[in-house]
């Protein structure tokens, strides 16, 4: 009953920034701190003159770097200071005329950003990693691992950097000549965090345009934003309760209760990175901009390939173009297409985490693509298997082995790779145990709750009477879409997934 | 770098920007926001008003004993205030006068100012009130940390804090209820309605589970030697470093004092009692904690009985919460111990 425990915060040198820890705490969008200044931020926004865009871009600027700050100042100015030095390249990557002048402006821009990524996320794991082999050669530990706190949104703000240098040199896009207009576009505090992913082609156009008050864009944006914060509130939240038990102690649970766990996981990594992207992009619709769709109903797909056109896009399109295509794509040899999709998803796996964990994450879903691709060419030459798969119950067969294949590679999206095998003991040794601490009535109504939206939303009658509903009921649905909300978010709330990423 | 037909159709169909799906029919979305706006405006405001009347909303687990108080067929002449011991370990129909059992998990001298004042504001004021004194929610700053003040009115929470009650340490949630109550008041109902999709210690149905006197009981009557000392270990982690230091406040003095001026204004007899504890339990008071104890308890005015070694051990599941036949010697002696 008295037992309680303090999580560690970053804390700041400077007063100024202490104090406005204080005002907001944690950088998550379904906070009362945060409406407040996201309420202050867009009032402003919206108050400057139409005709001054680039003072509403610098105001912007301004209000993205404090919501950095307010967490930590110190990786705030990093963040800053790395998206001037990218800037600055990308100009004078521009000015240079021979290909290996621009070549080398490009790959410094790329090195900085890998190297900022590397230091911060990946020097304890290189360190550790190196630990465990020499031990296991029989020396002692070599090297002591470092404290350092990752500053959050570094695998996405890094990789934005990235590709907006690698499409000035390859000539998709001019580089930027307004700072605050650059730095918005990374800053930007509804994708600053946890994506969506923004390309520079896409975001930057939209920086220079001045901006209407829109009220079907509000609406959108309200629209998006309640459904994101329902998203986590009420379902990812609420399956934490089933499975962050287990996940501490896999043991001590039955087999079927582990299972309910891992459902519970699957759904919940969903509806938590799904409903962050769905706030993001609404928060940005109400300040004018337009951020990419970043999900498209994933436990829907057919197979692992289309799963991957329906997860996290903007991050599955970037290591499309940006990796994949690079490495020769499926140009070459099917053994080559192969190497290169394994490739791009161990490295899809260890850009998530620093871990031995998320590599095996990524290699596994690396080899759920090749083995699909292996699947087609073989079905190709026989019309009538690929008739059976085609047909409603064969969809429907294969929607569940796919959600199946990717629901048991997530018990890998964790740090903790021994965790995960005990996990996988006790699914598959049929042991005695405790069973969920809560209902698992509970547990099935959320995840038939959701399987029904997604497979009722996009459906003609509901796409024909959503816009036709009558404004006092589609207001009232909002409202009583917040309220249910914040009656069925959990005793105690959890930070986004994703934001360790 | 050139993309070939072959490469374009083995490559992820995707758009590039994928389009949000707007609305075909043009509906006046300024209509829609403002009426979302509104209703949640009226939502909010309306279950803020109807939990600062009614404690059941707001405080389900001392709203439902005050219900079961008005239910009685004759008004107590003794009520027990206290916390998880008094719930378990006063069991009033032991006795031959009517009487209730007020206890509320996790309760100190705050919380019992609050259920004391809902009590007498609702019915005739008993003739006996007796006061459990917990003596870990003896120290400043404890009981706050449990007495969360979306559970209090307006006029509670002016009422505690006028006594002391650091209303900051629970953080803002008596403000939370007014901004968002359905966020704030969330345990409460959803604990109310659905009490299976909370976890046990969020539900604030304790109140529920009592007989019509406010008396409950631990399912098992008796526990072996193994679990004991696993729920034990649990007390000793709870309270290990609360007791080993043990210095009662002021905090809980000016509640013990209000709690003594209002009885005595209603000319109501009161007695404050240290509920009984188990040999481990008491173990666990650190050097000089039992004479702060005494020296605090010793400013009371009211009568203090210490009943802390009244029972057995195995009369009590963790050495701390009366197993029923613990309770039945525990009421009868403490009745008894009143009346003389």
């Amino acid at each position: 009953m008295f037992a309680s425990a303090l999580a560690e915060e970053p804390k700041s040198s400077w007063a100024y920034f202490r104090a406005l820890h204080e005002l907001l705490p944690a950088p998550m969008f379904n906070t009362q701190a945060f409406l407040i200044f996201f309420a202050v931020v867009a009032a402003v926004y919206w108050l400057i003159p139409r005709r001054f865009n680039t003072v509403r871009v610098c105001w912007l600027v301004v209000a993205s770097f404090h919501f950095y700050a307010a967490w930590s100042a110190e990786l705030a100015f990093l963040v800053l200071g790395t998206s001037v030095i990218d800037f600055l390249m990308a100009r004078k990557m521009e000015t240079r005329t021979t290909p290996w002048g621009r070549r080398i402006w490009m790959l410094a821009s790329v090195v900085m950003n890998l190297g900022v990524l590397c230091y911060f996320k990946y020097t304890n794991f290189f360190l550790d990693s190196i630990n465990t082999a020499l031990v296991k050669a029989g020396y002692e530990h070599a090297f002591t691992t470092l404290k350092i706190l990752v500053p959050f949104g570094i695998s996405f703000y890094t990789f934005e950097a990235i590709s907006y240098a690698v499409d000035v040199y390859r000539g998709k896009i001019r580089a930027e000549r307004s700072l605050p207009h650059f730095l918005l576009f990374i800053l930007f505090f509804p994708h600053l965090v946890a994506g969506p992913i923004v390309r520079g082609a896409d975001f930057l156009r939209q920086t220079h345009r001045r901006k209407h008050w829109n009220w079907q864009r509000v609406e959108v944006g309200v629209q998006l934003f309640l459904l994101g914060v329902f998203k986590k509130m009420a379902i990812a939240d609420r399956l934490a309760l089933f499975c962050d038990p287990v996940w501490a102690a896999p043991t001590e649970y039955s087999t079927p209760a582990v299972w309910l766990a891992v459902l519970a996981y699957s759904f919940r990594i969903y509806m938590d990175f799904s409903g962050y992207s769905d706030m993001a992009i609404g928060l940005a619709h109400l300040l004018g901009f337009r951020l990419n769709k970043n999900f498209d109903r994933p436990y829907l797909a057919v197979n692992v390939s289309e799963f991957w056109h329906r997860w996290h896009i903007s991050l599955s399109t970037w290591l499309r173009d940006y990796l994949f295509i690079p490495l020769g794509g499926s140009r070459g040899s099917s053994w080559a297409t192969r190497r290169n999709l394994m490739i791009t998803m161990l490295l899809g796996g260890l850009w998530h985490g620093a871990a031995i964990s998320y590599v095996v994450w990524g290699g596994l879903h690396g080899l759920f693509l090749i083995m699909h691709r292996q699947f087609q060419v073989w079905c190709k030459t026989r019309p009538r298997v690929q008739a059976v798969l085609n047909s409603w119950p064969g969809t429907v067969w294969r929607v569940g082995f796919t959600f199946t294949c990717v629901t048991l590679a997530w018990v890998f999206f964790r740090p903790d790779v021994a965790g995960a095998l005990q996990v996988f003991q006790q699914m598959f040794g049929f042991v005695p145990g405790k069973s969920l601490a809560l209902s698992n009535r509970s547990l099935w109504l959320t995840v038939g709750f959701v399987l029904l939206c997604m497979m009722v939303w996009k459906t003609k009658p509901m796409q024909w009477v959503w816009p036709r509903l009558h404004p006092m009921a589609m207001g009232t649905g909002y409202a009583v879409c917040a309220c249910a909300a914040m009656l069925l978010a959990p005793p105690v709330g959890k930070t986004f997934l994703y934001f360790v990423f | 770098m050139p993309i070939t037909p072959t490469m374009l159709e083995l490559l992820p169909r995707l758009r590039a920007t994928p389009q949000v799906v707007v609305p075909v029919v043009r509906r006046r979305p300024a209509a829609v926001v403002a009426v979302a706006g509104l209703v949640l405006l009226v939502l909010n405001f309306a279950l803020a008003i109807v939990a600062e009347i009614n404690p059941v909303l707001r405080d389900p687990a001392g709203g439902d004993k005050l219900t079961k108080l008005k239910r009685l067929p004759t008004p107590p002449k003794l009520i027990q205030f206290g916390s998880s011991r008094t719930l378990l370990g006063f069991k009033p129909d032991v006795l031959d006068e009517p009487a209730m059992n007020f206890g509320l998990p996790a309760s100190g001298l705050f919380t019992s100012v609050v259920s004391l004042q809902r009590v007498l504001n609702c019915g005739p004021a008993p003739d006996v009130v007796i006061v459990e004194l917990l003596p870990a929610m003896l120290v400043d700053g404890v009981e706050e940390q449990f007495l969360t003040t979306e559970r209090l009115s307006g006029a509670e929470l002016s009422l505690v804090k006028s006594l002391g009650f650091a209303d900051s340490i629970s953080g803002y949630k008596h403000q939370q209820r007014w901004i968002a109550p359905w966020f704030a008041l969330r345990t409460q109902l959803v604990g109310r309605v659905m009490p299976s999709w909370l976890p046990e210690e969020n539900r604030h149905d304790w109140g529920r589970k009592t007989d019509e006197t406010g008396w409950t009981t631990p399912p098992r009557q008796s526990i072996d030697t193994a679990e004991r000392a696993e729920r034990e270990t649990k007390v000793q982690q709870e309270y290990g470093n609360l007791l080993a230091t043990l210095t009662p406040g002021e905090r809980a003095l000016s509640a013990a004092r209000w709690i003594e001026q209002t009885c005595a204004e209603r000319s109501i007899r009161l007695v404050f009692v240290l509920m009984p504890e188990g040999s481990n339990f008491r173990a666990m008071y650190g050097p000089g904690a039992e004479g702060r104890l005494q020296t605090w308890l010793k400013q009371l005015n009211a009568p203090v009985i210490d009943a802390r070694s009244w029972l057995n051990d195995d009369e009590m599941y963790d050495g701390h919460h009366a197993f029923a036949r613990g309770a039945d010697r525990f009421t009868t002696r403490l009745t008894h111990e009143t009346r003389r």
